[in-house]
């Protein structure tokens, strides 16, 4: 709070002093946004996502070794397939969901949501997995807020390799969101 | 000239503050997945519905799908041998312990005349030991094993050649 009205006092200067040459004002309508903010809080009934979303939880679920190279994908809409080979898909007890995110912030604005390429899962038997292929509601990391609110969801692939071992798999996923 | 230089000093300390206020907003979220024990499905023993004497009507033989030794119930006036040992198929689950899995179980399989002598195909019904199943099933692996036998109904034709008749019955199994 002491930051913006700081920030308003020095564009104030900008401003007066632009005028007294007569040049273009410097526009100070970007003070007046609240701040973008991304949270895994979902909204109510996960209001503007469908199908298995958790808030900020990308759950591939369960899985068997088939042994083989394989892959298993789960869409912006929690829904899960198998890719090469058989990875033997299990939904025992675990339904897998795509990571929900919310935002808020100025309405009609436009944001960028920015997600890495490609993360690890740290086993607890201290073998990897690579999830890749990120994918978010949409197809489009361009979105907008409407109403000061939005809500996405990402999902990704994850590579099983042969010789992969029996295991819990964990990681981080960091998201960023920015305006445009 | 020194105001000049004074303005665009001030403008570019505006351009920053811009920018400070309107940062990115982080999440950070895990993403998880369990991997569990392969899951497979062995033979253990073969169907064998062993020696039966024919003649010339229909008949069907019923195998039940139990461990050792099976009566066949007979309906016609085909006859098992007491000297044949009429089997059910056996089949070995193993995978993660309490994991649900499904098998796919055809309803049928044709046996062929697999010694030339112009017979032709048998049609097996087969049947399975677990509850519920239609052959197929879904069950659980109680200690990372399931165990379960098929047996089938045995359908003999008017006039059937002797010779020996064989086929095969593939399962699979996958977790649910």
């Amino acid at each position: 709070m002491k930051k913006l009205v700081l920030s308003v006092v020095v564009l104030a200067v900008a401003v007066f002093s632009a005028k007294a040459d007569k040049t273009a004002d410097v526009t100070g309508t970007a003070q007046l946004l609240e701040q973008i903010a991304v949270s895994t809080t979902l909204p109510s009934g996960n209001a503007g996502l469908t199908g298995s979303v958790s808030g900020g939880a990308l759950n591939f679920g369960i899985i068997g070794i088939s042994g083989a190279v394989s892959k298993v994908i789960v869409t912006p809409t929690g829904a899960r397939s198998g890719d090469g080979g058989n990875p033997g898909l299990s939904n025992n007890s675990v339904t897998p969901t795509a990571a929900g995110f919310a935002i808020t912030g100025g309405s009609g604005m436009s944001y960028t949501v920015t997600y890495p390429s490609s993360f690890e899962l740290n086993g607890d038997n201290a073998k990897k997995l690579t999830v890749n292929t990120l994918t978010i509601t949409g197809n489009s990391t361009t979105r907008s807020i409407t109403a000061g609110k939005d809500a996405f969801a990402i999902g990704g692939t994850l590579n099983i390799p042969a010789d992969a071992s029996a295991g819990n798999y964990n990681g981080i996923m960091t998201v960023t969101v920015a305006y445009n | 000239m020194f105001r000049k230089l004074l303005l665009s000093i001030c403008a570019a300390s505006a351009v920053f503050q811009v920018m400070a206020e309107v940062p990115a907003s982080i999440a950070t979220a895990p993403a998880r997945i369990q991997i569990i024990g392969p899951l497979a499905v062995t033979k253990v023993a073969d169907m064998d519905f062993g020696l039966i004497s024919i003649t010339s009507g229909t008949s069907s033989l019923v195998l039940p799908p139990a461990p050792g030794r099976q009566s066949l119930s007979i309906t016609g006036d085909a006859v098992s041998l007491a000297s044949s040992n009429p089997t059910a198929a056996k089949f070995s689950v193993t995978g993660q312990g309490n994991a649900n899995f499904s098998i796919n179980v055809p309803s049928s399989v044709t046996l062929s005349d697999i010694d030339g002598h112009g017979g032709g195909d048998i049609l097996v019904y087969i049947s399975c030991d677990q509850p519920g199943a239609a052959p197929s099933f879904t069950s659980t692996l109680v200690d990372g094993i399931k165990e379960f036998y098929l047996g089938g109904t045995l359908v003999i034709g008017a006039n059937q050649t002797p010779s020996r008749y064989s086929g095969s019955v593939s399962v699979n199994v996958d977790y649910n």
